[in-house]
């Protein structure tokens, strides 16, 4: 640090000489100048890393401020703490979109199953091969093997009728083939 | 039920009982027994999907939590 109060301008002249103002200009220690009073502008003010309107000035440049530190301090820390809130709240709400989304999925599959389920209850209903014998129909048996057609039987056979509700045995008496 | 068979093998059985049925070549005999286990399977498969269904609404949270 150069300093020096305030003077004539013969007094501060040294302070634009080049032998000083390149010394200052390099210095490989961090360099903070401060000459005269305010208005005056040294070259070697210029030159340095840092330049202070006034010795005074120099010296608040120089010393932290505590309070000023301070109350700097106060503001990161709830600066700091304000941003770690933000960050939880947004991953607590990441979390319950995550758990949303994933219900919603294992909801829409469940119903899918439901529904596939219903139709093919229905189909199965619907194959019902005792609903045929409700209807009317009749399961004819020859040796216990089921008759397809009347090229199966010949007059004298004996067959067994098989109604939903029971069954019967029977001789035929003749048989006609459709053309 | 006592055998421990996943919901994709009974879905799957299933499949086959209705594609078995609606062939023409299963004999009546034949049918009515494949009737008969659809019929076991989709009662058990129903049991499944409830129970399914209760575990999913235990783990639903609560509107507004």
């Amino acid at each position: 640090m150069i300093t020096r109060g305030g003077g004539s301008a013969e007094d501060l002249k040294a302070f634009s000489t080049e032998m000083v103002v390149r010394a200052v200009a390099a210095s490989r220690i961090p360099t903070l100048v401060a000459v005269g009073h305010e208005r005056d502008v040294s070259l070697a003010e210029l030159a340095a890393d840092q330049r202070a309107s006034t010795p005074s000035n120099a010296a608040e440049l120089l010393v932290p401020d505590r309070q000023h530190e301070l109350a700097q301090l106060q503001s990161t820390r709830a600066q700091l703490s304000q941003n770690l809130n933000y960050q939880l709240e947004r991953t607590r709400q990441a979390i319950k979109d995550h758990e949303l989304e994933f219900m919603n999925r294992l909801q829409r599959n469940l119903e899918r199953a439901i529904d596939r389920l219903n139709v093919n209850n229905n189909l199965l209903r619907a194959l019902n091969p005792k609903v045929a014998l409700a209807r009317g129909f009749v399961l004819v048996k020859k040796r216990g093997q089921i008759v397809r057609g009347v090229t199966f039987l010949a007059p004298n056979d004996q067959v067994n009728l098989e109604f939903g509700d029971g069954s019967a045995d029977a001789s035929i008496a003749a048989v006609k083939e459709y053309n | 039920m006592s055998d421990k068979k996943t919901y994709a093998t009974m879905s799957r059985d299933l499949e086959e009982i209705l594609e078995s049925l609606q062939n023409s070549s299963t004999d009546i005999d034949e049918a009515i027994k494949l009737h008969e286990r659809g019929q076991k399977l989709i009662a058990d498969m129903q049991t499944y999907l409830k129970q399914a269904e209760n575990k999913v609404r235990k783990l639903t949270p609560k509107s507004g939590a």
